[in-house]
């Protein structure tokens, strides 16, 4: 949609706000928006989701780190309260559902959590199971939350041998080809992905992200 | 010398006559006790049997951590309940009152925190009510009770507890809630810090008065929890300062580095530190044995091998190969072990293995 200059210098602002985590920033732009008539979808999309792009670039080059990914994610819900009035009559849809857990034994959860604020940022909803979760409780939110993908997490070694036993389950089942299985953690090859039966192993949270966003 | 001054030559730059071989069993131990899964041959054996069958030494703060004892205050009601699954704890306080539940992992030799004592800021106070009555006591009866049992295995050694911005993020109130807390509520965050380091600048003050060798700042640091900036403004500087009085009473430092490091190594020569426990390499964490080294100059590594180098299916070869590498990279300044620990499925022949190669190795 062609705007004036003066919408694209809002939009602009907006997005940098959100980069330089600039709370105040965000909502004098957010409002400046909405009373220059951009609509409130335009501004989510363009502004909002531009910024937190950028963040999930700075963060993939090592210019941010989790306190801020989880910081910028304040920084917007403070605006997304500006906007969410009018945002009633076209919500924002979803780029797609996400069920995510950390394997059964195993209780490391920061590559879990980066993975979950990535995938936030990038537009996914997502079902966060937790961590030591239970092969039965994976193959429930892939009945119940029907996902597009379903993420598993493991840093222990002992714990991997866990991600073949839900796809096995979910295979029984009848479950295993509604959804593409993606596994992560520290000792995670392609090779033991393709072994188990899952569609991609990755070991950074951010190349988790951008195998999903692939698939989407 | 015995391995416990073998250790105590590395830690004060003095000449050893070998590397320490010093794998950490514990988990490994306690969750095949559990399952009944033990080898045979140490079926109904203490961990100590083990580790001498395996001519191996433990890290002594296993046994050393219960002669710090800590006192609540008189105005502070602590209320613990252990049940099969999960530890409930309450404080009840003038300040007001704090909950924490941990659940047990599946095989019960470790927990993580299901509700945080510090829901958000109001609870603050609280704590450091708490923590400003607690006190400190070093059991002495208890420390030659050990000392007969540990012997000159190793030097004794005592956990402190998680440095101060670790323990808000990783015990007191999750990571989350802490980063967004730091955000909104700067002053109220630093002075609760405060709090933590007062707390444990007690703790110090009785390990220093105490025959303790080595003081271990627990830390799990990582530098995706801990980024570089957060390091600088709040962890090195209680590095530097916590160092320093140990120091000046004999005591030797480390502390535990266990997860993604690369960012943090340009600073770890700063900390006043003498040794970083576990520091996992590549393939598990993301720096080579020769990027550590290079960071870590004179300092003691203690520990070194991956942990998954330690499981059935990883070959003999590769495990000589990385342990020889090991040795020829950091000798003498290290303490040989596992980084972290031997997990549940590892096996234990490998740690007999390997100990083979450091016992016999020649400095």
């Amino acid at each position: 949609m062609p705007r004036t200059k003066n919408e694209k210098e809002i939009l602009e602002r907006l997005r940098e706000s959100i980069v330089n985590l600039d709370v105040e920033g965000v909502q004098k732009a957010c409002e400046q928006a909405i009373s220059s008539g951009i609509p409130a979808y335009d501004v989510v999309v363009h502004g909002m989701a531009n910024g937190m792009e950028e963040v999930g670039k700075k963060y993939e080059a090592r210019e941010y780190f989790l306190s801020e990914l989880i910081i910028a994610g304040e920084v917007m819900k403070e605006g997304m309260k500006i906007l969410e009035p009018h945002l009633k009559t076209r919500k924002t849809k979803p780029v797609g559902k996400i069920v995510i857990g950390t394997v059964k034994g195993d209780i490391h959860d920061i590559g879990k959590n980066v993975t979950v604020t990535l995938l936030g940022a990038a537009g996914f909803e997502i079902i966060d199971l937790g961590v030591d979760v239970p092969v039965e409780k994976f193959v429930d939110a892939v009945r119940e939350h029907k996902p597009d993908i379903l993420a598993m997490s493991a840093l222990l070694t002992l714990t991997m041998p866990e991600m073949e036993a839900v796809i096995e389950a979910l295979r029984k089942a009848k479950l295993r080809d509604r959804v593409k299985i993606i596994i992560g953690g520290a000792s995670i090859t392609a090779e033991y992905a393709k072994k188990i039966g899952a569609d991609a192993g990755v070991r950074e949270a951010f190349e988790g992200v951008k195998v999903v966003k692939a698939w989407s | 010398m015995n391995p416990r001054e073998s250790m105590l030559a590395a830690f004060s730059g003095k000449k050893a006559d070998r590397i320490v071989w010093q794998p950490r069993l514990h988990i490994w131990y306690e969750a095949n006790k559990k399952q009944g899964t033990l080898p045979k041959k140490y079926s109904g054996k203490e961990i100590l049997e083990i580790y001498d069958d395996l001519e191996a030494m433990p890290r002594s703060y296993h046994f050393y951590n219960s002669t710090i004892k800590c006192n609540e205050g008189n105005d502070a009601e602590l209320w613990v309940r252990n049940d099969r699954e999960a530890v409930f704890t309450k404080y009840i306080t003038p300040k007001g009152e704090l909950k924490e539940a941990r659940k047990k992992t599946v095989y019960g030799a470790a927990s993580y925190v299901t509700e945080y004592l510090l829901k958000d800021v109001e609870d603050f106070k609280v704590l450091t009510y708490v923590l400003e009555n607690q006190t400190y006591e070093f059991d002495k009866n208890l420390y030659e009770d050990v000392k007969a049992r540990i012997g000159n295995r190793a030097a004794s050694t005592v956990n402190l507890p998680h440095v101060p911005l670790q323990s808000l993020f990783i015990n007191y109130m999750g990571f989350e809630k802490a980063v967004i807390a730091m955000w909104k509520h700067q002053k109220e965050v630093e002075s609760l810090l405060n709090a933590i380091e007062e707390n444990h600048n007690k703790m110090m003050k009785t390990l220093m008065a105490s025959p303790i060798e080595i003081v271990n700042f627990s830390a799990n640091i990582h530098h995706d929890l801990c980024s570089p900036p957060l390091f600088k403004k709040y962890i090195l500087p209680y590095y530097q300062r916590a160092t320093k009085d140990l120091h000046s009473t004999g005591k030797f430092t480390t502390s535990h580095w266990d997860g993604r490091v690369s960012l943090l190594l340009p600073f770890v020569k700063e900390t006043g530190l003498d040794g970083i426990e576990c520091l996992t390499p590549k393939p598990m964490g993301d720096v080579t044995l020769e990027e550590l080294h290079e960071a870590l100059g004179d300092m003691i590594l203690v520990d070194g091998i991956p942990a998954n180098h330690f499981l059935p299916w990883v070959n003999n070869r590769t495990l000589k190969e990385f342990t020889l590498k090991l040795l020829n990279t950091f000798k003498p300044h290290l303490i040989a072990g596992i980084s972290d620990m031997l997990p549940p499925n590892g096996d234990i022949e490998k740690v007999r293995f390997v100990g083979k190669i450091v016992n016999e190795y020649e400095l």
